[in-house]
């Protein structure tokens, strides 16, 4: 199947899933943060040079940390987020699944520099596009992933309000899976695409359009027990 | 059993499970004891349900859910111990000098590489004094001139001081991350950078060393030579460490030579660092002061045999 889901089990014995990033959103959010680290030391640069050779000194070692540390600091303090990440909804993760340690960041980051050669983040895209997890060279000696975050989508779906009624025939579980999502999400899709889909259990439920749609939740309701 | 009986059914645990989670992420002192005590029970239950819900085939919706709730829970009960104290300080009493001597081998072919190419040059140009433009333009053998030549010396003011500190720190830290990170590239990174440099120094030494400025140079880089140098060597210890993973993998596949290497190698990488940083200090601090050479070369002599007994005698264990 394609999927970038990458499963990982727990000593439980169970398997979470976590959803991996490919190379594009990662390629705009190192460019949120790139513009952020330079707009920063664009700010800080007019004051260096007020305080004369003491300033410049003391913004090269500001200008030295920001290099190599910048998500050295927020991927460790920020729950595995640099800003950039943060923007497109991106984290950073060991890959059992717990939070990044600080010698897996800075080991990722320094090896950016790696990343970065020949030009723009060559290898680090090419690493990225062609590795099973969708790692760059420096996910890959420390052992990270970055994957996208998990939040709660919100109220949970209800299915329409329909007397349940049993499908005619017997599904397997995956075809009842598959109804069910039909039947928490058919509200949220567009009027003439649920229809549509509706049509092509036609055989199913042996009604066209609107009626044919009624007796798909009809089904879902069942399935999913409601009513009792 | 049908969707909605399991969650009705088990609705109100996942609610407190996750007000179990809620609490676990508050500072520890100030955690409620008493609601966490069965965390670990319901953790187990919860993973229960998780796998019931991806059997049973239920709505994507539910088993994202439950997968959430793991998730987190998994994070918090496995996550690793953040640093302490102990473990900053033991990297200093053992964990760092251990690990050079681990990579012996690797750290006297760096030398090798970086030595090598030094003499080399030194001695070339004292035959052939010519040679150093084939590394350095003109301007450039003036600007080294000048840096050291003794009727342009005035004390060097405690401004200017704070100003190269930080130029060193960004350059010198700089150089040995890259000769780090270059190592992944099956080592060939770290032993350009370790090769060029070796050249590079040798170059301005050799050229310096005909000079009148000779004193001057050799009293300033007495100080910090010890630290910058065998650091230089160190950043291309941690970069072959990453390229033999990958030419050398052994029993293991590549992907988990690299990430047994990438462990090996970062306490060389932190230690490298540091050495950096103290180097910085002592070339910004000490060395530009003007001192009778005798204190100069003593101290420099003293901090080569203070860093050879580090990692020779560093962390080891004596008698029985």
């Amino acid at each position: 199947m394609l999927d970038t889901t990458y499963a990982i089990e727990t000593p439980e014995g169970v398997r979470i899933r976590l959803r991996l990033a490919g190379a594009s959103p990662r390629a705009l959010a190192a460019l949120i943060d790139i513009s952020l680290r330079w707009g920063i030391f664009m700010s800080v640069a007019p004051f260096a040079g007020l305080f004369g050779s003491v300033g410049w000194g003391i913004f090269a070692i500001f200008a030295f940390i920001a290099e190599w540390f910048y998500p050295v600091l927020f991927e460790v303090y920020w729950n595995g987020q640099t800003p950039g990440k943060r923007a497109l909804k991106l984290l950073v993760v060991h890959e059992d699944g717990t939070p990044v340690s600080w010698s897996a960041a800075i080991l990722r980051n320094l090896l950016r520099f790696a990343d970065m050669l020949p030009l723009f983040y060559g290898f680090g895209l090419f690493a990225a596009f062609f590795s099973e997890r969708s790692q760059r060279l420096g996910d890959l000696v420390a052992r990270t992933l970055v994957v996208y975050r998990e939040e709660n989508s919100g109220k949970k779906p209800t299915t329409p309000e329909e007397a349940p009624l049993p499908p005619p025939r017997s599904l397997t579980l995956e075809e009842q899976k598959a109804l069910i999502g039909f039947g928490e999400r058919g509200p949220q899709i567009h009027e003439g695409r649920r229809r549509e889909l509706a049509e092509i259990l036609n055989p199913l439920t042996g009604k066209t359009g609107e009626d044919g749609l009624h007796k798909l939740y009809a089904y879902t309701a069942w399935l999913v027990g409601s009513g009792k | 059993m049908k969707q909605e009986k399991f969650e009705q059914k088990h609705g109100e645990s996942w609610q407190a499970f996750e007000e179990q989670l809620a609490e676990l992420n508050r500072p520890t002192r100030k955690r409620d004891k008493q609601k966490i005590k069965t965390f670990p029970a319901a953790y187990r239950n919860l993973c229960k349900h998780l796998a019931l819900a991806g059997d049973r085939r239920y709505s994507s919706f539910l088993a994202e859910r439950l997968n959430r709730l793991v998730l987190k829970a998994h994070q918090v009960i496995y996550r690793s111990n953040s640093a302490s104290r102990y473990r900053f300080l033991h990297f200093f009493s053992h964990g760092f000098p251990q690990a050079v001597r681990r990579e012996a081998r690797l750290f006297w072919l760096c030398s090798l590489l970086f030595y090598g190419p030094l003499f080399g040059m030194i001695t070339a140009i004292h035959f052939n004094p010519e040679i150093v433009y084939s590394l350095l333009t003109p301007e450039m053998v003036d600007k080294m001139e000048n840096m050291y030549n003794p009727q342009e010396k005035e004390a060097r003011e405690a401004d200017s001081d704070i100003f190269m500190f930080g130029f060193y720190i960004r350059n010198n830290i700089g150089i040995g991350f890259r000769t780090f990170a270059g190592g992944l590239f099956c080592g060939l990174g770290s032993l350009f950078f370790l090769v060029f440099n070796g050249l590079f120094l040798g170059a301005v030494f050799g050229h310096l060393l005909n000079t009148d400025f000779a004193e001057n140079l050799l009293t300033f880089a007495a100080g910090h030579g010890s630290f910058e140098l065998t650091a230089i060597v160190l950043a291309g210890v941690a970069g072959f460490r990453l390229g033999l993973a990958i030419l050398i993998p052994g029993n293991l596949t590549r992907r988990q030579a690299l990430g047994q290497a990438g462990e090996s190698a970062i306490p060389i990488v932190y230690g490298m660092a540091l050495m950096l940083l103290v180097a910085a200090f002592i070339e910004a601090f000490w060395s530009p002061r003007l001192l009778p050479s005798q204190v100069k070369y003593t101290v420099g002599a003293g901090l080569w045999l203070v860093v050879g007994a580090y990692f020779t005698l560093g962390g080891r264990k004596f008698g029985n």
